[in-house]
C-alpha cells in the first residue's frame, strides 16, 4: 500500500498541500480496511482500545473536510473512501445505536451525516435519526460547551441549514473556551482541545460559520500562545488542530503559524506521517504482518487525519501558499537573549533545527514564538525569576502573545502576594 | 477534622488492610483490567480513599522521527 510520496511534495506550495491531503486519504482508506470492523484491541501492545465508531466518525469528518477542496484527484479518492466507509457508517449496529440511545444519536449518526453531505445519502438512516432527535430523551446527556457545539454543528451539516445561530448558539459559544481565555501556563491538553474543537464547530469548518463575539485577533493571539507550547513539546496532534485557527477564521498566516506549519511538514516528511508519541518503535519492531499494520494505523491515524484536515482547510480557504517568514523590524538582541534560555539543558525539540536553518531576518520575525516558549517553559519549571525577566522583555520590546504575557504577569503578582501573606 | 485527618485516623486504626487489598487485586486485577467496563466500583466503601490509576503513555517522548520513519516504512 502506498500513501503517496510526501518527500516529493513542494513543501510550501498548493501542490504540496494537495499531496498531503491525498496522503491522509490514502492512509484513511487502509485504516478503514484494518480497523472499521472491530476497532483496535491488541493485548500484545500498550495501546488503548479503540472503538470502531471512533475510527468511522473521524474518517467521515476527514472526508467531509477534504470534499470541500476543489481538486479532481482529491474528490476521486474521497469518493472511493466514502464507498468503503458507507457500509460501516450505516451498519445495523449503528442504526440500533441511533434507535436505542437518542441522547447519543448524533454521535452514532455522525458518519452518516457527513456521507450524506458529500453525496451519499440514505433515507432510512435519515428517518431513524429524525425520530431519535425528536425523542424526549435526546437532550438527556449533559455535555461541556464544545461538545454541545459539536451536536449543533453536526445537525447543521445534516440539515444543510445556513441560518444564523440565534440566542441558543450564541449562549453556548459564550460558555465555551472560545470566549473564556484558556489558562495558557497551566492548562491541560483537554483545555487546549476544548479550544480547538469549539473553534472547529463554531466556524462550522468554514461552511456557514456562526458568529463568534470575540475579535479574531484575540482568538489567534491565544492560539499562538498554545501553538508555541505544542511545537516545543512536539505535540503535533494539538499543534495541527491549533493551526486550523488561521484558515477557519480566514486569517493570513502569521510568521509563528507559518513556521509551525513548516515544522509539522518537515517532521511528517522525515517520519513518513505526522507522528504522535503513541507509536512506539519497539512495539512496531516486535509485531509482524497484519498486527503490525493495525498497530501503526491505530496509533498514527489520528495525527495523520489532523494533517489532512489542516491541509484541506488551508486549500479550501485559498491559504495553501505559506508566506515567507520575514520582518521589517529587526530586533537583533531579543532572539539571542531568549535563545540562551531555550538552549540550556538537553532539550532539542525539532523546531530548533528548523529555526537554526533560518536567516537572521527570518529569526527576528519569530521573536513571538521564542518568548512564548520561554515563558511557558520557565513558568512550568517554576523559574519565576526568569518569568519576571521575560515579562520585562516582552513589555519593553512588545513581543509575545499578549494574553500569555498578561497571564505571566498576573502569576508573578499573585506570587508576590503569597510571599507577603 | 479535615479529609487528611480522616485518612490518617483510618490508616492509624489499621482498618484498611492493604495486604488483603493487594491479594485481592492480584487475584482479580488481570481479568478486570481486560474487561470492557472500566474498573471503578470494585470496592464502593473505599472509593474516596483508595484509587488505582493507569496512566497510559505518560512521559513517553516522541520517538526519533528518522528511525520511526524507517520502521513504519516497512509496513508500507
Amino acid at each position: 500500500m502506498k500513501y503517496g510520496s510526501l518527500s516529493n511534495s513542494d513543501k510550501a506550495s498548493v501542490t504540496g498541500l494537495e499531496n498531503r491531503v491525498l496522503h491522509a486519504l490514502s492512509f484513511a482508506k487502509e485504516t478503514l480496511c484494518l480497523l472499521a470492523e472491530e476497532g483496535y484491541d491488541d493485548p500484545d501492545t500498550l495501546q488503548d482500545k479503540i472503538l470502531p465508531e471512533k475510527v468511522i466518525g473521524e474518517t467521515a469528518f476527514l472526508l467531509y473536510a477534504a470534499s470541500l477542496v476543489e481538486d479532481a484527484a482529491i474528490k476521486a479518492i474521497v469518493s472511493e473512501t466514502a464507498q468503503i466507509l458507507a457500509p460501516h457508517a450505516r451498519s445495523k449496529k449503528i442504526l440500533l445505536g441511533i434507535c436505542l440511545y437518542p441522547a447519543l444519536a448524533i454521535e452514532y449518526a455522525q458518519a452518516h451525516v457527513f456521507l450524506s453531505r458529500i453525496g451519499y445519502p440514505d433515507k432510512h438512516f435519515d428517518k431513524m435519526l429524525d425520530k431519535s432527535i425528536r425523542a424526549q430523551s435526546h437532550f438527556g446527556r449533559e455535555r461541556p460547551p464544545h461538545r454541545m457545539l459539536e451536536q449543533e454543528w453536526v445537525k447543521r451539516v445534516w440539515t444543510g441549514s445556513h441560518k444564523p445561530g440565534g440566542k441558543h448558539i450564541g449562549d453556548v459559544i459564550s460558555y465555551s473556551a472560545l470566549l473564556h481565555l484558556t489558562d495558557l501556563l497551566h492548562g491541560t491538553r483537554e483545555d487546549l482541545y476544548a479550544f480547538t474543537h469549539a473553534l472547529m464547530y463554531a466556524t462550522c469548518f468554514n461552511s456557514s460559520p456562526w458568529k463568534i463575539e470575540k475579535k479574531t485577533e484575540l482568538i489567534l493571539d491565544e492560539a499562538e500562545a498554545m501553538l508555541a507550547r505544542c511545537i516545543d513539546e512536539q505535540d503535533y496532534d494539538l499543534a495541527g488542530e491549533l493551526l486550523l485557527a488561521w484558515p477557519l477564521t480566514g486569517s493570513a498566516w502569521s510568521p509563528l503559524a507559518a513556521f509551525a506549519f513548516r515544522v509539522l511538514m518537515r517532521v511528517a516528511d522525515e517520519a513518513g506521517f505526522l507522528p504522535s508519541p503513541a507509536t512506539r518503535i519497539d512495539t512496531l519492531q516486535k509485531l509482524e504482518g497484519e498486527k503490525k499494520k493495525k498497530y501503526l494505523h491505530a496509533t498514527a491515524y489520528h495525527t495523520v487525519y489532523v494533517m489532512g484536515l489542516l491541509c484541506s482547510a488551508s486549500l479550501q480557504t485559498g491559504m495553501g501558499l505559506l508566506p515567507n517568514i520575514s520582518t521589517d523590524k529587526p530586533t537583533p538582541k531579543i532572539p539571542g537573549k531568549i535563545l540562551e534560555f531555550l538552549r540550556t539543558g538537553d532539550l532539542k525539540p525539532h523546531w530548533l533545527t528548523d529555526f537554526d536553518s533560518l536567516t537572521e531576518n527570518e529569526k527576528y520575525a519569530l521573536a513571538d514564538l521564542l518568548i512564548n516558549i520561554a515563558l511557558y517553559r520557565s513558568a512550568r519549571q517554576k523559574q519565576y525569576t526568569t518569568v519576571f525577566e521575560l515579562v520585562q522583555i516582552a513589555y519593553e520590546e512588545k513581543i509575545g502573545s499578549p494574553a500569555l504575557v498578561t497571564q505571566s504577569a498576573e502569576l508573578l503578582e499573585r506570587l508576590s502576594e503569597l510571599v507577603s501573606v | 477534622m479535615n479529609k487528611h485527618d480522616i485518612v490518617k485516623k483510618l490508616l492509624d486504626s489499621k482498618a484498611v488492610d492493604f495486604n488483603a487489598i493487594g491479594k485481592m487485586v492480584a487475584e482479580i486485577g488481570p481479568a478486570l483490567s481486560l474487561a470492557d467496563e472500566p474498573w471503578e466500583g470494585f470496592c464502593g466503601t473505599m472509593r474516596t480513599f483508595i484509587h488505582l490509576y493507569r496512566l497510559p503513555g505518560v512521559n513517553s517522548p516522541l520517538e526519533n522521527i528518522n528511525t520511526l520513519g524507517q520502521v513504519a516504512g516497512e509496513v508500507r
